[in-house]
């Protein structure tokens, strides 16, 4: 009976394609990131604001790129917004330098809706993704998939997000685009 | 220990999940269409409310006028409160646009004034509600409606109604008797107000910086809309529009980036029209864009300043593109027969901007008034 009340309390949830399943937390959906980049080197890329629609804090636990096993996550930090100079689109280094990021171990909670004064900026938790590519060539993701928890239930949701990583750097003068132009 | 006692608990426990289930889920009134205040200068006022369903802009009007669809009507409170809820069915399936927009006129009328206002909006057939956002731009999983001072953008309607004082005060029982049948007549103005360009779109370039801007749909976007009442003078805003029209080359030419700035305003041509209406017997008038001729040009502009609290670091050669969801408004975006009304862009499949850093070195784009990934317009920086 208490295996069965555990499995019937850790409920879970998944969503796919838009990110908008039945769980609270919601990902801003900026855009898309290309980054000519060289074979091996990993860079930051900040994607996936999320915000917290329900009354109980969220604890993001995992995070995975999609499709795998085209643009390499090596590493996941979190930066809290809003804060005096922004969010990240991309950078050259991973963990970046000059920014309060954390490792996603460490800052995870994705505090809950509260009642703001007119025009305050609601909290949100940035992921800050350390990315690379192992071969030469055009590589993209589509899509950031991620675990949280929320008291009792466990969601997974996945959020359009396109990366575009293209190595080695000056092979794409023109920037990083599909053709690999 | 007697189990009993924990029996008790996890029945009772279990019945109360069971009786109030229903009463949290089983809602079975329509969704709700508009929440509002109505106000007169005395205050909160227990107008009639009524919504209707406005034609399609390419729908021929009667030349007399036509009697407008009305799918939600309420009394306010005694404090102007009031609810408007609608049903989604054929009548509204029947004048929704390639995008799902249906154009909504409320109207609030006493024996002494009447106000107007107007929204486009949708039906959220996961959510089973109404929402003022297109699906391909819902971020919050929420169903909403901004108005005034809750939220950045042009506000897709007025959260008070103000009462504009009717001209012919003397016919006041006439007009409460209309006021309660909720009579209502729409005629399309045949005043030609020509072309007009609305700004949609901006790139802000900095020395080489390059970028694009694409535009093929209006579905996305809002526009202003003006009121002006019989007997008074001026355009007021009253709640925005939105509506499909595609028209626009997939591409635009993009702007190289090279050693000189650039800052560019897109500016699409609209065709704007007046709607004459009839309401309880006092007329008042409205005036939105109706379409696009496809036409988009690019006009040098002053650039918007960075708020630095709003830098982001874009690494070199890096390209963002800023899509789904974010979105730029445009206060002063067109001006036509004395109204000047603004414009929000929402960031889609049908509306992008993209930047390029061609520079070896980071540097930062810059919201003006938020985040770049919310409401704001972007600036980069040298």
């Amino acid at each position: 009976v208490g295996v069965l009340l555990a499995v019937a309390a850790m409920t879970v949830s998944c969503s796919s394609g838009d990110g908008k399943a039945d769980g609270p937390l919601s990902g801003s959906q900026p855009g898309e990131v290309h980054q000519p980049v060289e074979v091996g080197q990993v860079v930051t890329v900040g994607y996936a604001e999320l915000v917290n629609e329900g009354k109980t804090d969220a604890r993001v636990e995992q995070v995975r790129l999609l499709p795998p096993g085209r643009v390499e996550l090596v590493g996941v930090e979190t930066l809290v917004l809003p804060r005096d100079g922004g969010g990240i689109i991309s950078l050259p280094e991973y963990p970046p330098r000059d920014y309060p990021t954390k490792p996603l171990l460490e800052q995870n909670v994705v505090a809950a809706k509260k009642p703001r004064a007119s025009g305050e900026p609601e909290p949100a938790l940035e992921l800050i993704l350390g990315v690379r590519t192992a071969r030469p060539g055009v590589f993209r993701s589509d899509e950031v998939e991620v675990t949280y928890v929320v008291g009792k239930r466990r969601f997974v949701e996945r959020y359009p997000v396109q990366i575009m990583l293209c190595a080695p750097f000056n092979a794409h003068p023109a920037g990083c685009v599909q053709n690999g132009g | 220990m007697n189990p009993r006692p924990r029996w008790i608990l996890l029945v009772a426990t279990f019945g109360l999940l069971t009786v109030s289930m229903p009463a949290a889920f089983a809602d079975d009134d329509p969704p709700v269409l508009w929440t509002g205040i109505v106000r007169s200068s005395g205050g909160g006022a227990p107008a009639e409310v009524t919504a209707y369903l406005q034609p399609p802009a390419d729908v021929a009007l009667e030349e007399q006028g036509t009697r407008l669809d009305p799918i939600a009507a309420v009394t306010a409170d005694f404090a102007g409160r009031f609810t408007l809820r609608s049903p989604y069915d054929d009548r509204i399936r029947a004048a929704e646009d390639r995008a799902g927009w249906i154009s909504v006129l409320v109207v609030a009328m006493t024996a002494d004034g009447m106000s107007m206002a107007t929204d486009s909006v949708r039906f959220d057939s996961v959510r089973h509600g109404w929402s003022t956002r297109t699906a391909e731009t819902e971020r919050d999983g929420t169903v909403s409606a901004k108005a005034t001072g809750t939220d950045a953008g042009v506000p897709d309607r007025p959260a008070v109604m103000t009462l504009h004082p009717s001209p012919a005060r003397a016919e006041g029982s006439f007009h409460a008797m209309a006021a309660k049948h909720r009579i209502c007549f729409m005629k399309k103005d045949t005043r030609e107000l020509g072309v007009t360009q609305v700004t949609v779109g901006e790139l802000d370039l900095a020395q080489h910086w390059g970028g694009q801007f694409n535009y093929v749909d209006t579905n996305t976007s809002t526009f202003e809309v003006g009121f002006r009442y019989e007997g008074e003078g001026g355009w007021s805003a009253g709640g925005s529009s939105s509506f499909s029209k595609e028209g626009g080359s997939e591409s635009i030419n993009p702007v190289a980036a090279d050693g000189y700035p650039r800052h560019l305003f897109y500016r699409a041509d609209m065709v704007f029209s007046t709607f004459k209406m009839d309401c309880g017997g006092r007329t008042a008038y409205s005036l939105k864009p109706t379409a696009w001729t496809g036409g988009m040009r690019p006009e040098m502009a002053s650039a918007a300043l960075c708020d630095r609290r709003y830098l982001t670091p874009v690494g070199p050669n890096g390209s963002f593109v800023r899509q789904d969801g974010s979105s730029q408004t445009f206060s002063g975006a067109f001006s036509i027969a004395g109204f000047g009304g603004g414009a929000t862009s929402t960031n889609s499949r049908s509306v992008r901007h993209e930047w390029k850093n061609s520079d070896p070195h980071t540097r930062n784009l810059c919201g003006v008034s938020n985040l770049i990934t919310r409401d704001t317009r972007v600036v980069s920086l040298p």
